[in-house]
């Protein structure tokens, strides 16, 4: 008797606690997607109000520009809030949010599965935007859209003018002799020819360009499905990466590499005390704000062997979605298509509009076109490609690093064998 | 009501309604997170998807046959080597501090300082010492004429564990002071002062009356050590990320890795729990070594 009274009580009293935890776990769960309000106000047909958020890896403009742009677009639809989040640690903090649920209302698409798209996010086709936005086939499953790159970027070398001139060179290289040349010449002034910003790692996915020119498609990444050996030194991987490798045998990248830093790298370009970086044409602003003058940036298609042919390269990046489970569909929608028409995000930061009729006019866009490279697109990745190399634990950056400073035929014999094992694994 | 019951029974309900709220919160964030996490290490799962596959032991397997992680783990053992010259570094400062030394409050503030410091602000700060063109550390010899061991400190493979190893004492050195200090001063003065007057020297009243009495105490010590080499994370995560190529990578940046670069959360839960069981090996092995010391 004693003792179940004792059992009642206790049990009572847990239930009484779980259930108030319970109860305010539900109130919760709510308001990091949208404030209650929302939903009850956001559907009267053609009326945007409401509060959406806007989940955002900016997180350097998330107080600046950012929020210019989110109270550009509340004075355009008074009655609606748009509250900005800016997340240091993007992908993994989504990540979590998307195991629990509680996607924000826009935000910038982290990869899935293609077919788990529908299951995290809206459908984009009636923004009307699909005719006119590059890299539409990237985030696209059974012909519906599911995010919009938010910039199309151009990777070529950017150099600095002033460092050219210093050195005695007229004219960015022409051919990959003569990118040997200038760099030799760069090093005898005294400037450190190549920035890479080694030890950062993410840098160095660039240079996986010139592989896929030489291939001559970007589908290089998806057709390593067809075989068992995609690394090898006199394929696309070994003579693309060669020429990352043989700028840094001949010493034409900084002095110590492991401890070249992206924040560094940025300076040290600035300033001329380091002359090329190849990379993508978003690094200009921050070129700017490290205090280089606009006229003094540099920007051509880097050469990968000496036929004088060129090629360029255009990346999509980070992609405007919205949740599947956004509570106030209409406005999370008018918002991305404001971010892309209206906000001027493009102009202010120097960067390519995905929207194909915006013009571009930027001066060292027009000098990167005038050697008439031909443009070649990013490919979305096939996600058996992504599973495989997910099991075989293929971090890019890691594996450039090592074709960089080791042997080229080591380094690749290990990857294919890993290759082949994983690609086994996971068919 | 209550009052009706025997004195007994309140207490009983007293303890009962008091242990609650704590029990209710241990198994919500601890008992429920490890149970989920051996669930876990049992599955296929990339972190987000709603379905998770079983795996049964292919996790397990996978980790053992993973020569990179064990290289990994090895690593691990170089921040154990400081962390034991940390203890050695601890007690004679201690020892040191002990004594009526002038200006000692001075002294042990400073030692201790290192460990009340953010550990994001120590790496930056360290990133600045020891970077190889712009640190202070490299311009220091430079400036002296030792120029041959103005080296790149975070990119050379075999002396980046080393440096990290050394931060790691800078920082705790303090906290491993701070407790001896706690347990000289419990140290009876009546036995040292009857050591003292059978003509005991200083070292052998140190190492025949001071330290075994303060077996207890080094234990755990060693126990903190352990745990914290074995688990070490922010510092290679913050200045080093790993590299170079890899040598600098700890069992835990693996397993972050493994979470959330690689989507794998299955075979990242049986990482854990197979540094927790390293962990247990490890102590016991501690244990036991202490144990026969002490007797």
């Amino acid at each position: 008797m004693k003792k179940t009274a004792k059992i009642t009580l206790v049990l009572s009293m847990c239930m009484m606690l779980l259930a108030a935890c319970g109860g305010k776990g539900n109130d919760t769960n709510a308001t990091p997607t949208a404030s209650p309000d929302s939903s009850e106000t956001a559907s009267t047909d053609g009326e945007l109000k409401g509060t959406i958020t806007w989940a955002t890896h900016r997180t350097e403009l998330v107080d600046t520009d950012l929020k210019r742009y989110v109270e550009k677009f509340e004075a355009k639809y008074p009655g609606t809030t748009v509250k900005i989040e800016g997340l240091k640690d993007y992908e993994q903090t989504i990540r979590v949010r998307m195991a629990g649920n509680e996607l924000p209302d826009v935000l910038s698409l982290v990869e899935t599965t293609k077919a788990d798209l529908p299951t995290f996010y809206e459908p984009l086709d009636d923004l009307g935007l699909n005719d006119n936005i590059y890299f539409k086939d990237y985030n696209s499953y059974e012909g519906k859209l599911y995010g919009i790159t938010q910039q199309t970027a151009i990777n070529g070398l950017v150099y600095n003018k002033k460092a050219f001139e210093k050195a005695g060179i007229t004219a960015p290289p022409k051919t990959l002799d003569e990118l040997f040349t200038v760099a030799e010449k760069l090093k005898a002034a005294g400037i450190v020819p190549m920035a890479t910003a080694f030890k950062d790692g993410w840098t160095l996915q660039y240079w996986t360009d010139p592989a896929e020119f030489i291939y001559g498609s970007t589908s290089l990444r998806n057709d390593k499905l067809n075989t068992d050996t995609p690394f090898t030194v006199d394929g696309p991987y070994g003579q693309g990466l060669g020429i990352l490798k043989q700028l840094y045998d001949k010493g034409y990248l900084e002095k110590d590499i492991y401890s070249a830093s992206w924040d560094q790298t940025q300076k040290d370009i600035a300033t001329g005390k380091t002359a090329m970086m190849y990379i993508g044409n978003w690094f200009f602003s921050n070129l700017i704000a490290a205090g280089l003058p606009s006229e003094d940036i540099g920007f051509a298609p880097l050469p990968f062997d000496n036929s004088g042919q060129f090629k360029g390269m255009m990346r999509n990046d980070w992609a405007y979605a919205v949740s599947a489970q956004s509570k106030n569909k209409p406005l999370a929608k008018a918002f991305v298509k404001f971010m892309l028409e209206e906000s001027g995000d493009e102009a202010d930061h120097m960067i390519i509009s995905p929207l194909k009729d915006k013009k571009q006019d930027l001066p060292q866009l027009t000098e990167f076109m005038s050697y008439n490279p031909t443009m070649l697109e990013a490919q979305s990745v096939d996600t058996k490609v992504t599973t495989a190399e997910n099991k075989m634990q293929f971090n890019v950056f890691k594996f450039i690093q090592e074709s960089t400073v080791g042997n080229l035929q080591t380094v690749f014999d290990g990857y294919n064998k890993k290759w082949k094992a994983a690609k086994e694994a996971t068919k | 009501m209550i009052n009706k019951l025997s004195y007994s029974k309140q207490k009983g309900i007293l303890i009962i309604s008091f242990l609650i709220v704590p029990l209710l919160l241990l198994c919500l964030f601890s008992l429920y997170p490890a149970v989920y996490l051996v669930y876990l290490s049992f599955m296929n799962w990339d972190g987000y998807s709603p379905v998770k596959t079983f795996a049964g032991f292919a996790n397990y397997k996978d980790v053992f046959a993973n020569k990179e992680i064990w290289q990994a783990f090895s690593h691990n053992f170089v921040y154990l080597g400081w962390g034991l010259l940390q203890n050695v570094g601890g007690l004679v400062f201690a020892l040191m501090l002990n004594s009526k030394l002038r200006g000692r409050n001075g002294y042990r503030v400073m030692l201790f300082m290192p460990y009340i410091m953010n550990g994001v602000a120590v790496a930056y700060m360290f990133n600045y010492v020891f970077n190889s063109e712009y640190g202070s550390l490299n311009t220091l010899l430079h400036s002296v004429g030792l120029d041959s061991l103005a080296i790149s400190w975070f990119g050379s493979p075999k002396i980046v564990n080393h440096v990290l190893g050394f931060i790691t004492l800078w920082k705790f050195l303090g906290l491993n002071m701070v407790i001896y200090l706690a347990a000289l001063q419990s140290v009876p003065s009546d036995i040292i002062e009857a050591a003292r007057i059978d003509g005991a020297s200083r070292m052998q009243t140190i190492f025949h009356v001071i330290l075994p009495n303060m077996v207890r105490v080094i234990e755990l010590n060693l126990f903190l050590t352990i745990i914290g080499t074995l688990e070490i994370f922010d510092l290679p995560f913050l200045l080093t990320k790993g590299g170079p190529l890899g040598a600098s990578d700890t069992f835990l940046t693996k397993t972050v890795e493994m979470a959330f670069k690689f989507n794998n959360f299955g075979m990242a839960s049986a990482m854990s729990l197979t540094l927790i069981a390293a962990v247990i090996v490890i102590l016991s092995v501690q244990r036991l070594v202490t144990r026969r010391w002490s007797d």
